[in-house]
């Protein structure tokens, strides 16, 4: 099994990533305006023995305890922040100094709503961040398989390249 | 669908520079507790500002004079929504957004500047000899008090020229990154490290979700 973090401010898109790219087999589909208290939790079965799990946290920072436990073994996090609220850019850095302090695992931001006539562009996104060029940010419309497909592919390809060079591995 | 905020979390001068930049069209209403303010934006453009008093809306002000007195508001909460029907708005604003919002610039001698990388194609800029000046003191990036000292004038008059090359858009304020964030550059890192995934496995999962 192989642990996903799909992380990110309140409302920031969390739960729909999950669902968009595999069903959650935890908590409720959160109806419009609502949000999660619980957890997401999405598998994706790559084959009998392979499963990525994708655990959607909290977005409050009165959850925050829960954010440590599920960075616990991850080997990659997404953080989501929505594109039309600026005040998620102070909420997504502090997180990212807390999930700094938990794990070392790569990660990848996917700036999500972008499609929205008014969304901040991802670049003022990334400067306001402080984001150094290898960590990729990415325009992504969470309610979008194609495009939440897009970030987790984002997120794998940094852990392939964290994982070179090649060697023989043992299964 | 808006953009939503408040001033602490993006500054006006933002918010413009990024409508002028991504050509935006709409409204932005700012509000106090006490006054509101409508900007008008077109293709990029500000067309006009008006500021109104909430409770009986009497108008504060408009066009250039609406815009001066938003720079010095530091607290209000805005709500941008797309508009294209602002085309239609009369254009009331004589001076570009830019100039009048460089009043809202906050520079001092620790203020890290550099060069931007690109002029854009529309731009035509004419620089007095005391900003070719300091400009040219500036080299790539630096900071005011380190401009000032290359360029042989005072910090206070550095400051003043570099707000116009800001407003000129010839330069740009650089973050100062707190601890900037790396991929693997951890200084403490708690609980369990990642596990390390096999080749084949991290193959086969790739593979999967190309597929998905």
């Amino acid at each position: 099994m192989l642990k996903i973090v799909i992380t990110g401010p309140f409302v920031s898109g969390k739960s729909t990533f999950v669902r968009s790219v595999c069903d959650p087999v935890a908590n409720e589909p959160p109806a419009l305006h609502e949000t999660t208290t619980g957890l997401d939790i999405g598998i994706i079965s790559v084959s009998s023995e392979i499963e990525l799990h994708l655990h959607g946290t909290p977005g409050q920072e009165r959850f925050s305890f829960m954010w440590e436990v599920l960075a616990e073994g991850c080997v990659g996090y997404i953080m989501l922040i929505d594109s039309r609220r600026p005040i998620q850019i102070n909420d997504t850095w502090a997180m990212l100094q807390r999930f700094a302090s938990f794990t070392d695992a790569p990660y990848v931001i996917g700036a999500t709503y972008s499609d929205d006539p008014t969304a901040l562009p991802p670049t003022y996104i990334r400067k306001r961040l402080h984001l150094s060029d290898e960590i990729p940010l990415l325009a992504c419309d969470a309610s979008s398989r194609s495009s939440a497909k897009r970030v987790l592919l984002a997120l794998l390809d940094q852990i392939a390249t964290r994982r070179s060079p090649r060697t023989h591995d043992l299964v | 669908m808006a953009l939503e905020g408040t001033l602490e979390d993006m500054p006006l001068r933002d918010l413009v520079s990024i409508f002028r930049e991504t050509e935006r069209s709409g409204v932005l209403t700012l509000q106090t507790r006490t006054e509101q303010a409508d900007i008008f934006v077109f293709a990029g453009k500000l067309r006009d500002a008006i500021v109104t008093l909430c409770g009986d809306q009497r108008v504060l002000a408009t066009g250039d004079a609406a815009l001066r007195y938003l720079t010095r508001w530091q607290e209000a909460t805005f709500v941008f929504r797309h508009d294209d029907r602002v085309a239609c708005h009369p254009l009331r604003l004589s001076a570009t957004s830019h100039q009048i919002l460089r009043a809202t610039y906050r520079v001092d001698a620790d203020t890290c500047v550099r060069l931007v990388a690109a002029l854009r194609g529309e731009a035509s800029v004419l620089l007095s000899r005391m900003e070719w000046r300091v400009l040219c003191s500036i080299a790539e990036r630096g900071q005011i008090h380190e401009i000032s000292k290359r360029a042989g004038i005072t910090h206070e008059y550095t400051c003043d020229i570099i707000e116009t090359l800001l407003a000129k858009e010839v330069i740009e304020i650089v973050l100062l990154p707190r601890d900037r964030l790396r991929s693997g550059a951890v200084v403490a890192v708690r609980g369990q490290a990642p596990r390390t995934i096999p080749h084949p496995v991290l193959d086969s999962v790739i593979q999967f979700v190309q597929r998905l």
